[in-house]
């Protein structure tokens, strides 16, 4: 099974097929989407040309370490087909199904269901079926579709397909000897031509051939599933976030298909740019089957209003129980919470909801609006670089002036000032818009200490921002 | 109301503080001189690269300019230090070149040691940290020490007030630290910008600097606009009167200008006991014997007087003497050159060898040449082979030494894409949206186009962050970005050049770069030779060595035969690919109507077909008075005198110099100001003044308000592209010796163009595809016949082994060489008498160069992938083995690997064998458009040779179209660009349908609709050459 376009479907961008997206690496393209793909968008060309082609092309960034990832995940999720299935890096899985296809009711309806969940996870596969893996990888990503089932077909079939399927290097020096074909190439001596491509493109052969084993390395299922998964782009709806989390809890299915367990709970943790919110998906006893999964998480995100975007998402499979066997805790131990602190916390956020529990952190921006966000619970921060009170009106008062100087309960007498703050001009209202303020301390008449401040412009207004004491 | 302070702003930056300052020098100094400032300083961080400008901002502007420079030391003491006078300038820019000779391209680094001398005759102001980077008080303390011992009574300590949270602490703590170590304390306003309004711009620059965005950038940025020029009632608030004060004290102590740089020519150019003056008049006397024997005709004899007569007065003997060995170094070496530029024309330089332009046979303008009023060096610029430039450039650091000569510098500017670009970045728009939008901007699009493509690549051009977008990016563009080397100005000085200008490191090993760049020289009048390459000279220099190998005897430029009527016949028939200038497409349209004659219509073409002369309107007017069609008349005897040898049409620079003083009454120097305009305007705008002037002085003189508008519009046509026309002469020249090579020795003409590539306009498959159509046999590259280089033998071209891809020189060179010991053998032989790799082995097979050895293609290639690739004893017969029955390639396939080796065949052309195909879909070829109708439908196919968009077309593209049998020229107007961009800027092989436009012999397709045929080419490698 092969997947063409996993550098953009790694990236797990939602966008309908119809968009032009594809994926560069080195300023050349390496995937693109079937949209960009029928406007004339290759493979292998560079990405000013494809540009050309299709102005909108909407361009990014391959993210190797994510296909990686992504390729191990769809390992996981087939395991609910066959346990006996081998990486093939850097775009294919290998799987073992002649021992499984009773179970799944023959070949035809083995493909049509794999086909059908990878669809659901965003995922277009090729696949092909041949006596060798090396010939099935060969022809998934040739001629996707073919089925050779013996010996026979498999090297009848290999014989047609072009020197390209071997190392770009080999695949041009045999079109130097006018060698398009693999089947022209086995033609040759078998001395002389391993003397010229080399004995290791000679044995890759035989080995597609079956004429060597091809001993591969079954996929490792890691022995604790806690899985993480970056978005394309800083998700701020947490319905949005459903298209994503499908493809981890797809890989948490079959990965407890391998091990025959279930699980009763499991943890989605949404990462901000800045700490991270969990969320508990729990199940009324213990379960591996996909459609439960899906709409536990579809209630539970429905639900819940995001803190901050979200970046990231990790789940991680609570406790594992044999599927017979029945679980009895339905949340984490007690003893998880080593710190009170943190216990607190917890049921600070039971009783109030999760996003009304914050730290207040520094955040580098020279508009007090924007120089605290919300961080974590629990995180401790910096000092501010400048002076600045510890009360900051969320929203500023507007002073009285009398007199040409600025009231509250009295005349107040500036300490000091002005501090003049000019900035944000690129913002267009996402935050505190573009600031033109001088800040002075100020002195009430009963000698409370305030942080004021004036529109710098022609006769602005004054405005009472926080308190130092 | 009390009366305003006087102040002088002592720390400012201007945007040659690459990303930092937010303001053009001019923008600065016309500001603070509408404040009224004493002074102004401008201190670039660690550069001198815009104090040039600045000084003619300031002198513009009427305010003082303080030269100065903003330094941070190794351990974070940042310092302003200021030039009193000249010698503190030589100190400052001598410190400038130590920090930046230490330090890697683009940056600077000085310890507090580098600054143990004093640097004597400069003020230094020490800008303390402050905020939460403030060094603590024992730290103050030691550094003010320092500095009250490295610069006694020289130095300050400078309060900046900027609106900060702790300003009233700081100025008390700083008259604390000023009592305590007896520096006094001045004002300073860290500008970074000229007013408040640039602080989006300068934020800005901060991101880019920091590599972010600005809403990622945070404390980066500065908290406020307070960095610009402020009002005097202002400052007047914020400081202490004392402050203000002492800034006045400071910059009356500043008395240095660069008025004060003299220029002063190295003395080694001339011999022992002769003065400049004399040895030039020998040199001169000897050059006119050499060129004319005894008879020197008078004319030339007069001139050469008056030209030294006016040398002599201006001094500039030691320029014309620079020059004069530098291409006598290149004549002993065997190098061709050529002077061009404005004194490049003149008698002198014709006697000294410089150029090849008989003054017996043009007419130099004087004022063009030297000018007294112009206070600047003459200007020569010489055209080496480029292949051989190397040895002159290092001829001069061997003369003078690094100490004393340097390249200039070029500035690179923000331009519409990288403006964008980086306007984007740093307004954090994903870079995905920004490579989307530039790369849609075509090469032409104009700042108008600008919401339009942005429309295009999906934003929308009025939401507010596109809005700021653009503005911050048109506001970004001329913006200078970093230093680069210029391709070949050196400045030669007699003593140390880095008291002169910083120098500062090249990109390029064992070169230096002074930072100013051409303007700046010019400025100050200082000397520039400019060392250029040009790659036509080695083809004619390679050329000339075959025709003398083949005639036997030396044959020189100066040997080539003047007014061959058969050249001439040539060039009228637009048979001129490969010549020198006269090849490009919209020469060759023109050369028919033209019909050059004799030497001067080549100058004119030459001068003519350019954009400034096309954008003027001269073009058809002088094409019609030439053709007879249209009456030549002048409105006065005094213009006649002017244009009588083009006809009535101002043509050349000159000319419109000339006019101007005749008909509108300008003195020398004014006309020369109005050359240095035109070459300008488009810029910097600035013709308006010449305009009125010229206007209203030619209706004084009594001429029609119709010829003097006229006379202004093609002026301004001239823009930056018209031609001098000693310029136009020097290269004229240049395209007759081609040209007369062309057609004399057009296969000696092929290996000397095929051995200078890359160069002009075509391909080597076209230029070997033309001289074939010319009857020259052109001969495989073959181990058993060929030179590394391309080689005449008897008639027949040679192709050497340098077309190879893949192929080094060193095993070229020795494949040859084994050759030449003894004929190869076999294979076997070849590898172990020329040392070959495999790697070797396997592109000599791809180019079909062992045919002779090892058969086809794939045979060669089988047996050449039998050695191994690391060599040891053990081969040897292991290339010979038998080779197994592998079926030669077919044509095509041969065909495609010629082009992917050497970029041309020998075979038929790609396009002949899908003939039949073209046919079938009914495309004409190259060939057969000739006889159909002006008027007539046609279509025709081709691979894409070429797509050009000249500025004065109005959005036309031109595109040239090859097929077996030639070229075809294709039109394709604005409308059809826009709608089938794809098409014509994606194709390799285009189909064209059209209607066909004749115009006498020449031939133009008409594009109404474009088909990509890509596809037939299959894999054959293509490539077009795409110019502005």
């Amino acid at each position: 099974m092969a997947f063409p376009r996993l550098p953009l479907e790694a990236l797990g961008d939602p966008s309908s097929p119809d968009s032009s997206l594809a994926v560069e690496e080195g300023r050349r393209i390496v995937a693109c989407s079937a949209a960009a793909g029928s406007a004339g968008i290759r493979r292998g060309m560079g990405v000013a040309a494809a540009r050309t082609r299709v102005p909108q092309l909407r361009v990014r960034l391959r993210q190797p370490s994510q296909e990686t990832d992504a390729l191990a995940r769809l390992a996981c999720w087939a395991g609910r087909f066959t346990p006996r299935l081998s990486l093939a890096p850097p775009d294919a899985l290998l799987l073992e199904v002649g021992g499984c296809l009773r179970l799944f009711g023959g070949l035809p309806a083995i493909l049509d269901r794999l086909a059908g969940e990878l669809a659901a996870q965003g995922f277009s596969a090729t696949h092909a079926v041949a006596a060798t893996p090396q010939a099935a990888l060969w022809f998934a990503m040739q001629m996707p579709g073919v089925r050779c089932d013996t010996p026979a077909a498999t090297r009848q079939a290999l014989d047609h397909l072009p020197s390209e399927v071997l190392p770009a290097e080999i695949a041009r020096t045999l079109h130097r000897f006018g060698l398009r074909r693999l089947g022209a190439a086995r033609c040759l001596p078998r001395a002389a031509l391993a003397q010229r491509i080399g004995r290791e493109a000679i044995q890759t052969l035989a080995r597609a051939y079956g004429e060597l084993p091809d001993l591969r390395t079954d996929f490792a299922f890691p022995a604790r599933f806690a899985q993480s998964l970056e978005l394309p782009s800083a998700v701020e709806n947490a319905g949005a976030l459903l298209f994503a989390a499908r493809r981890l809890t797809a890989a948490l299915a079959g990965w407890l298909a391998v091990r025959k367990a279930g699980i009763a709970a499991c943890c989605l943790h949404l990462r901000h740019r800045q700490g991270s919110t969990p969320l508990t998906l729990a199940f009324a006893g213990a379960t591996r089957d996909p459609p439960r999964f899906e709409r536990v998480l579809r209630e539970r995100l429905q639900r819940h209003v995001l803190a901050a975007p979200v970046e990231a998402l990790r789940l991680e499979a609570g406790t594992v129980a044999d599927l017979a066997e029945e679980n009895g805790t339905l949340f984490a131990q007690p003893g998880d919470s080593r710190h009170a602190m943190a216990a607190l916390l917890e049921r600070l956020r039971a009783r109030l909801g999760e996003a009304r529990v914050f730290t207040l952190a520094m955040a580098p921006d020279h508009r007090p609006e924007c120089a605290t966000r919300r961080g974590a619970a629990g995180t401790a921060d910096v000092t501010p670089p400048v002076r600045r009170p510890f009360w900051l009106l969320a929203i500023p008062r507007r002073l009285d002036e009398i007199g040409g100087r600025p009231h509250d309960r009295g005349a107040l007498r500036l300490l000091s000032g002005p501090e003049r703050i000019e900035s944000g001009w690129w913002d267009d209202g996402e935050a505190a818009g573009d600031l033109r303020r001088d800040y002075f301390i100020a002195l009430t008449p009963d000698q409370r200490w305030l942080w004021i401040f004036r529109e710098a412009r022609l006769a602005g207004d004054w405005y009472l921002h926080g308190f130092f004491a | 109301m009390a009366s305003l302070p006087d102040y002088a702003e002592l720390h400012c930056l201007s945007n040659f503080s690459f990303l930092r300052g937010a303001s053009h020098a001019e923008e600065l100094a016309a500001r603070a001189a509408e404040l009224g400032y004493a002074a102004l300083a401008v201190t670039d961080e660690g550069s001198f690269a815009g104090i040039v400008r600045a000084h003619q901002a300031a002198k513009a502007a009427g305010i003082k300019l303080i030269v100065g420079v903003e330094l941070v030391l190794g351990d974070g003491m940042k310092l302003v230090l200021l030039a009193q006078n000249r010698a503190g300038y030589g100190n400052l820019s001598a410190l400038v070149t130590l920090g930046r000779r230490q330090a890697e391209k683009g940056a600077y680094r000085l310890a507090r040691q580098d600054l143990d001398w004093g640097v004597p005759d400069c003020l230094a102001l020490w800008i303390p940290r402050h905020g939460l980077r403030q060094d603590p008080p024992e730290r103050e303390s030691d550094d003010a020490r320092w500095l009250a011992e490295r610069f006694p009574e020289r130095a300050w300590i400078a309060f900046e007030r900027l609106l900060d949270a702790d300003d009233a602490e700081r100025l008390a703590a700083l008259r604390a630290l000023s009592a305590a170590s007896g520096l006094p304390l001045v004002a300073a306003g860290d500008v970074h910008m000229h007013v408040r309004s640039r602080r989006p711009l300068q934020d800005t620059l901060t991101a880019l600097r920091l590599k972010t965005s600005v809403d990622r950038a945070g404390h980066a940025l500065f908290a406020n606009g307070e960095r610009h020029l402020r009002s005097r009632l202002r400052l007047a608030r914020l400081y202490p009167p004392d402050l203000l004060a002492e800034t006045v004290r400071i910059a009356a102590r500043c008395t240095f200008s660069l008025d004060e740089l003299r220029y002063e020519y190295p003395e080694e150019i001339v011999p022992p006991g002769a003065t400049p003056a004399s040895y030039l008049r020998a040199e001169v006397d000897a050059g006119l014997q050499r060129r004319y024997g005894a008879e020197v005709p008078g004319k030339v004899m007069a001139q050469v007087d008056h030209e030294l007569a006016l040398i002599a007065e201006l001094a500039y003997e030691p320029y014309f003497l620079t020059v004069y060995d530098i291409v006598k170094f290149a004549r002993s070496q065997g190098i061709l050159c050529q002077g061009r530029g404005s004194a490049a024309n003149s008698a002198v330089c014709y006697a000294l060898g410089i150029t090849e332009v008989d003054p017996a046979r043009s007419t130099l303008l004087f004022e063009r040449f030297l000018s007294r009023e112009r206070k600047e060096p003459p200007d020569i610029d010489v055209d080496f082979e480029h292949q051989r430039r190397e040895e002159v450039i290092q001829y001069i650091y061997k003369k003078y030494g690094r100490e004393r000569a340097a390249l200039t510098a070029t500035v690179i500017s923000y331009r519409t894409r990288s403006a964008l670009r980086d306007a984007g970045r740093a307004l954090g728009i994903d870079s995905g949206r920004i490579d989307a939008l530039t790369a849609s901007m075509a090469w032409w699009d104009s700042r108008e186009q600008w919401p339009e493509r942005f429309a295009a690549a999906g934003l929308d051009p009025d939401s507010p962050r596109v809005r700021k977008w653009i503005a911050l990016a048109q506001r970004l563009v001329g913006f200078p970005r970093h230093l680069s080397q210029h391709v070949g100005g050196f400045v030669i000085a007699r003593d140390r050049l880095d008291r002169l200008v910083p120098i500062e490191n090249a990109a390029m090993d064992g070169r230096s770069v002074i930072q100013w760049d051409k303007d700046d020289i010019d400025a100050l009048g200082l000397m520039k030779v400019d060392v250029l390459a040009l790659g036509m000279l080695t083809a004619i220099r390679r050329t000339l060595d075959w025709v003398s190998r083949k005639r036997g005897y030396p044959f020189r430029m100066q040997d080539i035969p003047a007014e061959d009527a058969a050249t001439y016949a040539m060039i009228g028939r637009a048979d001129t690919l490969g010549v020198f200038q006269i090849e490009s497409r919209a020469q060759m349209a023109m050369l028919p109507r033209l019909r050059p004659k004799e030497f001067y219509d080549l100058v004119i073409e030459v001068a003519l077909v350019r954009p400034g002369p096309i954008q003027g309107g001269m073009v058809h007017p002088y094409l019609r008075r030439r053709q007879g069609k249209e009456a030549v008349d002048y409105p006065s005897e005094a213009v006649k005198a002017v244009l009588k040898r083009t006809l009535g049409i101002p043509i050349f620079q000159e000319q419109a110099m000339q006019l101007s003083m005749v008909a509108a009454g300008f003195t020398p120097g004014e006309a020369d100001q109005l050359r240095r305009a035109m070459a300008a305007w488009k810029r910097k705008g600035g013709l308006g003044p010449f305009r009125d002037k010229l206007l209203a002085g030619m209706a004084a003189r009594g001429y029609d308000a119709e010829f003097a508008e006229r006379l202004f519009r093609q002026i301004e046509g001239f823009g930056d592209y018209g031609f001098p026309e000693s310029h136009a002469t020097s290269f004229a020249l240049l395209a007759y010796v081609s040209a007369w090579l062309k057609r004399h020795e057009p296969a000696a003409f092929l290996v000397g163009l095929l051995n200078a590539q890359p160069m002009g306009f075509y391909s080597a498959a076209q230029l070997v595809q033309d001289a074939r159509r010319h009857g020259v046999e052109v001969r495989a590259a073959d181990v058993t016949a060929s030179d590394w280089l391309t080689t005449l033998t008897g008639e027949a071209v040679r192709l050497g082994l340098h077309l190879i891809a893949g192929l080094g020189a060193a095993a070229g060179e020795r494949i040859a060489a084994a050759r030449r010991a003894a004929p190869f053998a076999d294979l076997g032989d070849l590898v172990r008498r020329a040392g070959l790799e495999r790697n070797d082995l396997d592109a000599l097979a791809a180019a079909n160069a062992l045919a002779a050895l090892a058969g086809h293609r794939r045979a060669a290639a089988w047996r050449a992938a039998a050695v191994p690739v690391q060599r040891d004893l053990l081969f040897g017969a292991a290339p010979d083995e038998a080779v197994p029955d592998l079926a030669p390639p077919r044509e095509g396939e041969d065909i495609a690997a010629d082009y992917r080796s050497l970029g041309l065949s020998l075979g038929r052309h790609p396009l002949a064998l899908l003939r039949t195909r073209l046919e079938r879909w009914r495309y004409a070829t190259a060939d057969s458009l000739g006889t159909i109708e002006h008027n007539r439908p046609a279509r025709c196919a081709g691979i894409v040779a070429g797509r050009q968009r000249p500025g004065g077309a109005n959005g036309v593209v031109f595109v040239t179209l090859e097929d077996e049998t030639g070229l075809t020229n294709v039109i394709v107007h604005p409308r059809l660009v826009e709608r089938q961009r794809r098409e014509l800027l994606g194709a390799r092989l285009l189909g064209v349908l059209g209607v066909l436009q004749r115009e006498g012999e020449v031939v133009h397709l008409i594009a109404r609709r474009l088909l990509d045929h890509s596809d037939l080419l299959g894999a054959l490698p293509t490539s077009s050459r795409d110019f502005h």
